[in-house]
């Protein structure tokens, strides 16, 4: 089985574990749950146990253009309606998936969705630095390395890939960068 | 286009057939201007369905070219039996979000601003929902339906809705639990407590249940048909855009941008002042909006719609064969002498003390 398979599978299992975790807000869950659709379409096409190669590629897309900048959102406004009422973190996540299709899509310009998901991470870092949360800097340093190396085509070793320091990179940093219900709790009573 | 040429006179003849059979009964489910207003506004909708049925058909054909999953079998029934299911649970989600998301609300509201229920409110519909309402079908893009089978189950499912608008036939029993019928599509269009939000399903009401947005009509209490803001118009053009207006008026009203944008995607509702304003009608309260207007201007209104009707069949057949250039003068034209002679009748409203102003929570000033 190809490696990007197993690390499209392990991203899945984080993206899908943190998607179901009821405690989090829901704009998180609605964002790591579309992460966790790519990852599976990705370790089903890559498996070859169900190649469905157009819908893994549109997912991928709808990761960087309306996954990240959702999670980005949670990060910048954590008491707002988008993050919290699942009407709205729909709409949200409708409008940006609209974007992504239609200009990388449709438009064939699979540049936006790389830039849009990496301002996404890098403001996220910027804003997580400032409030000098260090396992969620981690989390995120993980997410943008390993999409770094994936863009850079980087081989250490003849069994990963590029694709999979992406993938291991982001199953990593999601699940140190997910609130946890301690982070939660601060934050509310921080009010 | 093609199919509403075969289908408008059965749909005046069906409207014929309930008035005769309502007044054999010694019912009264008719009143002259509203019912003129429904026919208006859906001549008027059709036009724009020229339009927006082509920015549908052409998202929905690149969608499916780029990213549809699967090849469908046109000769299988199953192909048609899937689309028809998948369709009526994608038109469920379009129907909610248009009643649950202001911006999406002041495109459907022209459907519900009718405070009669029968045949002809069917025909009320939007002519602005074709700039969203593709959205919600793009799983079917994905997963590779035709654009043949897609039309085709979208007509079915919309002309399977015109025969529930009616008030002549009660509960249909077993047909009360899987589909949408008379009986549950009057909760629908009420504006009883009990009825908000309520019965979104086009042909199977099997998606309220999932979804926990079904109600029965109740015997003790029966719809009272409308919205809490009344249109008090008899205008097509300002029943299409009298809610982007009130939002508009919302949104300048504030500085705060949070409050700007819950006037454009929250409930209807929504007011930053009270959570929920929807709560307690008053149904013995309700008084249908009405006007003194001349029986001469009635009856020109009659003509004006009849001939109205006569120049939408002249452009279903037309419209393929003129140019761009008058398809649309021909639509601007239509569109001014159903609103000019809608404008009118409203204007006598004037003589009248406004009777639906204990619900009303805006101003006639569109009048």
């Amino acid at each position: 089985m190809p490696s990007l398979a197993i690390t499209d599978a392990i991203l899945f299992g984080c993206a899908a574990y943190l998607a179901f975790q009821r405690q989090i807000p829901i704009a998180y869950r609605l964002g790591f749950g579309l992460l966790a659709l790519a990852a599976l379409l990705g370790a089903m096409k890559f498996s070859g146990l169900y190649p469905l190669e157009t819908w893994h590629r549109l997912f991928t897309i709808l990761g960087g253009s309306a996954a990240l900048p959702l999670l980005a959102i949670c990060v910048i406004w954590p008491q707002s309606a988008v993050v919290n009422d699942r009407q709205f973190a729909l709409i949200f996540l409708g409008a940006a998936a609209i974007l992504g299709l239609a200009i990388a899509g449709l438009g064939k310009l699979r540049i936006y969705d790389q830039v849009v998901g990496a301002l996404s991470m890098l403001l996220i870092l910027w804003l997580l630095i400032k409030q000098g949360e260090k396992r969620r800097i981690m989390g995120l340093s993980f997410m943008l390395f390993g999409s770094a190396l994936f863009l850079a085509k980087v081989q250490f070793s003849p069994w990963l890939v590029p694709g999979d320091f992406l993938h291991l990179g982001m199953a990593i940093g999601i699940l140190l960068f997910a609130p946890t219900p301690h982070r939660l709790f601060i934050a509310q009573h921080a009010e | 286009m093609k199919p509403m040429l075969f289908a408008i006179p059965v749909f005046l003849f069906l409207i014929a057939l309930e008035l005769w059979v309502a007044r054999s009964r010694g019912l009264t489910i008719y009143r002259l201007k509203d019912s003129i207003t429904s026919l208006n506004i859906g001549l008027i909708s059709e036009f724009t369905k020229a339009i927006g049925g082509v920015i549908s058909a052409v998202m929905f054909l690149l969608i499916s070219k780029n990213f549809g999953a699967y090849e469908w079998d046109t000769k299988n029934p199953l192909t048609w039996i899937s689309a028809l299911i998948l369709y009526d649970f994608c038109y469920y989600w379009v129907h909610r979000a248009g009643h649950e998301i202001n911006i999406m609300w002041a495109s459907h509201v022209v459907h519900h601003s009718s405070e009669e229920f029968n045949l002809s409110t069917a025909l009320r519909q939007s002519s602005t929902g074709f700039f969203f309402r593709w959205i919600f079908y793009i799983p079917m893009a994905l997963l590779g339906y035709p654009l043949q089978v897609f039309v085709v189950v979208g007509l079915i499912d919309l002309l399977y809705q015109y025969w529930v608008h009616t008030q002549l036939i009660g509960k249909l029993g077993w047909m009360e639990k899987i589909f949408i019928t008379p009986s549950n599509h009057r909760v629908h269009h009420g504006q009883n407590d009990y009825c908000i939000d309520k019965n979104y399903g086009g042909i199977l009401c099997i998606w309220d249940r999932m979804f926990g947005t079904y109600a029965d009509e109740l015997d003790q209490e029966k719809p009272v048909y409308g919205i809490r803001r009344p249109l008090e118009s008899w205008n097509p053009l300002w029943a299409n855009v009298h809610h982007y207006v009130q939002i508009w008026h919302q949104i300048k009203s504030t500085s705060n941008w949070r409050h700007k944008l819950m006037y454009l995607f929250a409930k209807p509702s929504w007011s930053p002042d009270v959570a929920d304003t929807t709560a307690i009608f008053a149904t013995t309260q309700f008084k249908r909006f009405d006007t003194h207007t001349p029986q001469g201007l009635v009856r020109i209104a009659i003509v004006m719609t009849a001939l109205a009707s006569a120049m939408l069949m002249v452009f279903y057949v037309m419209q393929t064969r003129m140019p761009m250039a008058l398809n649309v003068a021909y639509s601007a034209l239509f569109v001014l002498m159903l609103t000019l002679i809608g404008w009118r009748m409203t204007q006598a409203r004037e003589t009248m003390p406004s009777p639906a102003a204990s619900t009303s929570e805006i101003s006639g000033s569109h009048a």
